[in-house]
């Protein structure tokens, strides 16, 4: 082992590779935090299921007739919206917190930073498999049915996850270094919220601003996920957008690290 | 096994609430840095200078200095958490750091469950910790203690578990703040037992402290420190 100042790109691909590798320490440090999150409620993490079905069920019917869309074809889309929302902008708010929360552990042992970044997500991700069974239910009571286009669920999911990863490790250096980043953070994601098509739906705007949807990289993260379950294959324009942006932002990412690996701890 | 420092140098960047926001980075950019602090920097500490250590297998090397000598912020270089501003250090073996044994306890979590998650942090496998548990359990005498939230633990009895789960795998290099010393009498004198042969087995270990009769009781070589420098050393360990 040796390093040396300033640091190198290799520091920073061994922080990445070292985190995928130890996979067990960020899945039960994921686990640790949902247990101890839930420990004092009689129904455990069954309690982010009930709060999303509520919202789903109060939200439904009500926007559903604003918007005058059958409920058949309202409901499911809200549903979803909210769900996978809900695990995008979870992470990048939690990201905000990703190394100063645990500041003492990076003050004692060298690990790799990344291992926070994935804690985040993976935790965000049993969220989401708790969320996810809300979706049965409402196709059972709107009679609604999947097809074989579930199966790109999968890349989707993996697509959106290694996106998270590199923003999650820019946010997480960003907010380390400048502490007033994470009302930022949160604020902007707040926003985002009524800019992304989780509530309303793209066809809904007029066919000359549809293209302003869609300048919204989290509205195509969100129909990677979302758009399977409908039944529907998301357009080749938005696996394309959301590989390059894994691409290039790994590049984007890999740099920043090897530039501030090493001083992250020094700022917390 | 060894470790090796050369002209290692540490500084920390003493950010005040103007340095932490973006804001007023970005404002500064934008007028050209007229401001005269922020041409400067933010201000700094010399932590460590120009510290030259080598220590090798089989060597117990005390850290002896006053409060803000740099004991603490030298075994963090070691450990790997401060990346020298200037020099190198080259480390061969695998470091156990003991700087705060109270790493990582979850107050809201379980006996059991702190356990494991202390062992993730000293580098030990989840299929290794299995073989752990009993023995951790059986030494830190908490017994059914360990199945309910540490939060409700008395602060000596946080203190058994942490130590016994600090101790219960073999280090090849050691760092430790201060010597560790818990209980009542009789657990006392168990720990200490425990500890030493612990410390005993280990590769090398690098102990900070206040104390000279501990130092020269546990140690062979004292390395003192003084405003971050190394004021007096024996020969073969400042090369």
């Amino acid at each position: 082992m040796k390093w040396c100042f300033p640091v190198n790109l290799s520091e920073a691909i061994v922080d990445i590779t070292a985190a995928f590798r130890d996979r067990y320490f960020w899945t039960a440090l994921g686990w640790q935090d949902i247990r101890t999150r839930y420990r004092r409620s009689a129904l455990g993490p069954l309690w982010i299921t009930i709060s999303t079905a509520v919202t789903v069920a109060a939200m439904g019917p009500l926007y559903g007739a604003l918007f005058a869309r059958s409920p058949a074809e309202f409901i499911p889309h809200l549903a979803l919206g909210l769900i996978f929302w809900a695990f995008i902008a979870g992470s990048i708010n939690e990201f905000c917190d990703a190394f100063s929360g645990s500041a003492h552990y990076l003050k004692q042992v060298k690990l790799p930073l990344t291992v926070f970044v994935l804690r985040v997500i993976y935790r965000q991700f049993i969220i989401l498999c708790h969320n996810v069974f809300i979706y049965p239910v409402v196709m059972v009571l709107l009679g609604k049915s999947i097809n074989a286009n579930l199966l790109l669920l999968f890349p989707g999911l993996l697509l959106v996850s290694l996106n998270l990863l590199w923003i999650g490790l820019v946010v997480a250096i960003f907010c380390t270094r400048y502490r007033d980043m994470h009302p930022v953070v949160n604020s902007v994601m707040s926003l985002m919220f009524f800019i992304t098509p989780i509530v309303w739906q793209v066809d809904q705007l007029p066919a000359d601003r549809a293209h302003l949807a869609h300048l919204n990289p989290l509205t195509i993260l969100l129909e990677l996920m979302r758009q399977p379950i409908l039944g529907i294959a998301p357009p080749l324009m938005y696996w394309v957008v959301a590989l390059v942006a894994v691409v290039a932002g790994s590049f984007f990412t890999i740099g920043l690290l090897a530039r501030f690996r090493h001083r992250v701890t020094y700022w917390l | 096994m060894y470790i090796r420092l050369n002209n290692v140098s540490v500084r920390f960047p003493i950010y005040d609430a103007k340095q932490r926001s973006f804001k007023q980075t970005m404002l500064n950019v934008a007028t050209g840095g007229r401001i005269l602090e922020s041409r400067h920097g933010p201000a700094e500490v010399e932590a460590l200078r120009d510290i030259n250590l080598d220590i090798r297998e089989g060597e117990r090397v005390a850290l002896l200095g006053h409060n803000g000598s740099g004991k603490t912020t030298l075994l963090r270089v070691l450990a790997g958490v401060y990346t020298p501003v200037q020099g190198v250090i080259s480390v061969r073996g695998k470091i156990t750091s003991l700087l705060d044994s109270m790493l990582g306890m979850d107050g809201d979590a379980t006996g059991f469950e702190n356990i494991r998650l202390r062992a993730l942090f000293l580098g030990i496998k989840p299929n290794a910790i299995n073989r752990l548990i009993d023995d951790i359990a059986e030494f830190s005498e908490l017994g059914d203690f360990l199945n309910i939230p540490v939060r409700a633990y008395s602060s000596g009895m946080v203190l058994r578990l942490a130590f016994a789960i600090s101790t219960s795998v073999q280090p090849e290099i050691l760092l430790m703040d201060e010597w560790m010393s818990v209980g009542d009498e009789r657990f006392k004198q168990k720990a200490a037992e425990r500890l030493e042969s612990f410390v005993n087995d280990a590769g090398i270990l690098v102990m900070a402290t206040h104390d000279l009769e501990l130092a020269h009781r546990i140690c062979d070589k004292v390395v003192r420190l003084e405003h971050g420098r190394i004021v007096e050393a024996p020969e073969s360990t400042v090369h």
